[in-house]
């Protein structure tokens, strides 16, 4: 239990095949998980901190895709618990958003895609953290109920009652800032919280 | 007017990671020695350097002898401790008594007795955990401690896709505790059990204890913390329990748990310290300890 000791462990257990085929396979999916949620210079080191959290913890991993939801559990909390309490959790804290808008689309269809996006991004962010969690999970992380249930480590019934009631939200908050877009055409848009 | 439904699908579409392929290929190998090398600097930063000379190779030579010196110590403290332990001299059973007053499961005196260690550890983890049917390796004769030893596997591996399938192939199955058996005569008992995720560290093993005993351990946890104190009787009640709130999966944390216990129907008993595990049909990890009950 103590340090030493499971570092010993580690040494004996960890399969480094085993692992790196688990880190191909889901370093992009855990990647995009913290890009969505974390400022694009903490992406990094945040996914470092849920690979090496799934390396000390690597018999706990569970099978298949599992897998998955497992890691997102971790990053969840590498991003949300785990960085609050040190000294870079401040840096994170000031660099936390719910999702900016990336520059670079040229498209007609993706600059109307990023007016929408921008607008519905800023709605998210008027929502509680634990809503627009739920959001993101559901329509980024494309999860289900009981998966949802698994990262956030609460009850599916409490799960479902969160994304209707985050849906519905989010819904009227679109709508009070579209028509307030609509009403002040020239005023600023932005998504950043 | 926009819908609810239109709305979440302009969310699905707002995702930030949708287009964004400039994610960096890493090579995995790679990767995991620098994992390694954050791991090293998280849990060996007091390390002294490397020796580079004369001087530090001396160095290495005192530091070696000291901590061969502690470990002689601690060694030979845990031997008397041990030997003065109580039970040696007051075990209610008979010879012989360095044997059977530390075995946890089954009573000696009254309980269904097993010429099989896996059924002993089957009967004893069932007990424990409520698990009907655990996942059980095959004895494993000689652990480091001088007892037999039979592990007890997650659920997982049984399940599609566990440890044993192809699409998994991860080797060895994971597993949650180990038994600790010793076989006296003809049969075996279980004289505790360990795991990597839960640890008794107070009362210490074959210590006697009185009202109110104070239980304390660590570990990694996915919900509350069970802590009990059993008797060794043939249906080993609970004489009493409490629940330690849990912890971190992710991290290991410290529990404490206070018992109480009216007079006692033997003197032998058990602590024994239970994950309350998130998901059902799950084997829960779990640790026990044999104890002497004091009046």
């Amino acid at each position: 239990m103590s340090d030493g000791t499971g570092t010993a462990w580690f040494a004996q257990s960890c399969d480094d095949a085993v692992f790196a085929r688990l880190y191909r396979r889901y370093y992009r999916p855990v990647r995009d998980f913290c890009r969505r949620r974390v400022a694009s210079d903490l992406v990094d080191d945040a996914v470092a901190e849920t690979f090496l959290a799934a390396w000390r913890r690597f018999d706990d991993v569970p099978a298949g895709d599992d897998a998955l939801v497992w890691l997102y559990g971790v990053a969840y909390r590498v991003i949300g618990h785990q960085w609050r309490s040190t000294a870079r959790r401040r840096r994170l804290e000031a660099r936390l958003r719910s999702v900016a808008m990336r520059p670079g689309s040229a498209a007609d269809e993706s600059v109307i895609d990023g007016d929408d996006s921008r607008l519905v991004l800023a709605a998210a962010a008027r929502l509680s953290d634990t809503d627009a969690e739920v959001l993101r999970l559901t329509a980024w992380e494309q999860l289900g109920i009981t998966d949802i249930a698994a990262v956030l480590e609460i009850a599916p019934n409490a799960v479902k009652q969160r994304l209707y009631r985050a849906k519905r939200n989010l819904a009227r908050e679109y709508r009070r800032l579209e028509s307030r877009q609509t009403s002040t055409p020239d005023a600023p848009k932005g998504g950043a919280r | 007017v926009i819908t609810d439904d239109e709305v979440m699908r302009l969310f699905e579409r707002a995702d930030p990671a949708r287009l964004d392929d400039s994610a960096p290929v890493i090579d995995a190998a790679g990767y995991l020695d620098t994992l390694r090398t954050r791991s090293i600097d998280v849990t060996l930063t007091k390390t002294p350097p490397a020796p580079t000379g004369p001087s530090s190779r001396h160095r290495w030579r005192i530091i070696a002898a000291a901590a061969a010196a502690v470990v002689l110590i601690a060694g030979a403290a845990v031997v008397l401790t041990a030997r003065s332990s109580p039970t040696d001299e007051t075990s209610p059973t008979t010879a012989p008594a360095t044997s059977l007053d530390r075995v946890a499961w089954p009573d000696p005196n009254g309980g269904e007795l097993f010429t099989d260690p896996v059924e002993a550890a089957r009967s004893f983890v069932t007990l424990i955990t409520g698990v009907a049917d655990p996942p059980l390796s095959e004895v494993q004769p000689g652990s480091p401690s001088g007892l037999d030893a039979v592990d007890v596997f997650d659920r997982s591996e049984q399940l599609p896709g566990g440890p044993n399938s192809a699409e998994r192939s991860a080797g060895a199955p994971r597993v949650a505790s180990t038994v600790l058996l010793r076989q006296v005569g003809e049969h075996w008992f279980v004289t505790g059990a360990r795991s990597r995720d839960v640890e008794i560290t107070a009362p210490t093993a074959a210590q006697e204890v009185t009202s109110p005993v104070a239980i304390a351990g660590s570990g990694y946890f996915e919900g509350n913390v069970v802590v009990q104190l059993r008797a060794r009787t043939a249906g080993a009640e609970v004489l009493a329990e409490d629940v330690a709130p849990g912890g971190s999966p992710l991290s290991v944390e410290p529990f404490t748990a206070e018992l109480s216990f009216d007079a006692t129907p033997t003197r032998v008993g058990f602590v024994v310290a239970v994950d309350e595990p998130t998901s059902s049909g799950a084997v829960p990890v779990f640790a026990a300890s044999v104890v002497v009950l004091g009046p």
